[in-house]
């Protein structure tokens, strides 16, 4: 099964980087869909429908956090499975963004190879 | 905190950075070279305790790992999105530092302001615990520090 997947990042570098490591690592990608903080996710999310989202916290406008919170209080959006892609590698932090409704967590740095297997386990693939 | 737990978590969250998202292995030295053109930049930061992050790249290594990073051919590159990666690589430089140094309270992070400097640097400046190292195509300087004149 191909799937479609949105990159919420403010950082241009960071979306390709994502983009590309998710195109040649094997990941079966029927589409990709860009959007640099919260907000634009959500107005993209009401004509696309993803299949994932991976999204950074530090973002201007609407940050990670209250992103996932409002997929979370939509009816048809809080299905989605988000994982954050974050530098805050802190357990308080991780807790956290788990608790408002993140399926994964990961962080930066991380191998390409960890980004496949955290959207397999997310999506229910074998990793 | 001690300045040695400081020191080396700096120089961890470099080298692992480097070596893991821009598959770079980099050769710690004691001076870095002067003189380069480079670009600049600077992540502040906010939480039990606040400060900033300067790095500085020689102009040439920066093109050559963001060309990697992006995959994209070097010499099609625009200056532009290096100068994006410059800035991405700052923010998870400062993020990996505090995750390790601070890794039991929340800090937030400012958004990375990088340039580029129009001419050679002769001194690149700033405080704090500072690791440089040489990379292919030129030189890395960062330096991280905490309180009122770093922030």
């Amino acid at each position: 099964m191909a799937y479609r997947v949105l990159i919420v990042d403010d950082s241009p570098a960071m979306r390709a980087f994502v983009r590309r490591v998710i195109q040649f690592s094997g990941f079966d990608l029927a589409a990709c869909y860009e959007a640099s903080n919260g907000q634009e996710a959500l107005d993209l999310l009401r004509h696309e429908w993803v299949d994932a989202i991976l999204t950074d916290i530090n973002m201007p406008g609407m940050d990670g956090e209250e992103f996932l919170l409002r997929l979370s209080q939509d009816d048809v959006f809080r299905s989605i499975p988000a994982i954050v892609i974050s530098t805050d590698a802190t357990h308080h932090r991780r807790e956290r963004l788990l608790a408002m409704g993140a399926r994964g967590y990961l962080s930066k740095p991380f191998v390409p190879e960890a980004l496949r297997a955290e959207l397999e386990s997310t999506l229910g693939e074998p990793a | 905190m001690s300045d040695a737990a400081l020191c080396g978590g700096l120089r961890e969250a470099v080298e692992e950075i480097l070596a893991t998202m821009f598959f770079v292995d980099c050769v710690p030295r004691a001076n870095g070279r002067h003189g380069e053109e480079l670009i600049a930049a600077r992540v502040d930061f906010e939480g039990h305790l606040s400060g900033s992050l300067r790095l500085r790249i020689s102009r040439r290594a920066a093109h050559l790992m963001a060309a990697d990073f992006l995959g994209e051919e070097a010499p099609e590159l625009p200056a532009s999105r290096t100068v994006e990666v410059v800035s991405e690589l700052a923010n998870m430089i400062c993020g990996a530092v505090l995750s390790r140094i601070e890794s039991q309270t929340a800090f937030r992070l400012g958004v990375p302001l990088a340039s580029v400097e129009s001419g050679p640097v002769a001194d690149p400046g700033g405080a704090g615990e500072v690791y440089q190292a040489d990379l292919p195509g030129g030189s890395l300087w960062v330096s991280f520090g905490f309180g009122e004149g770093n922030a």
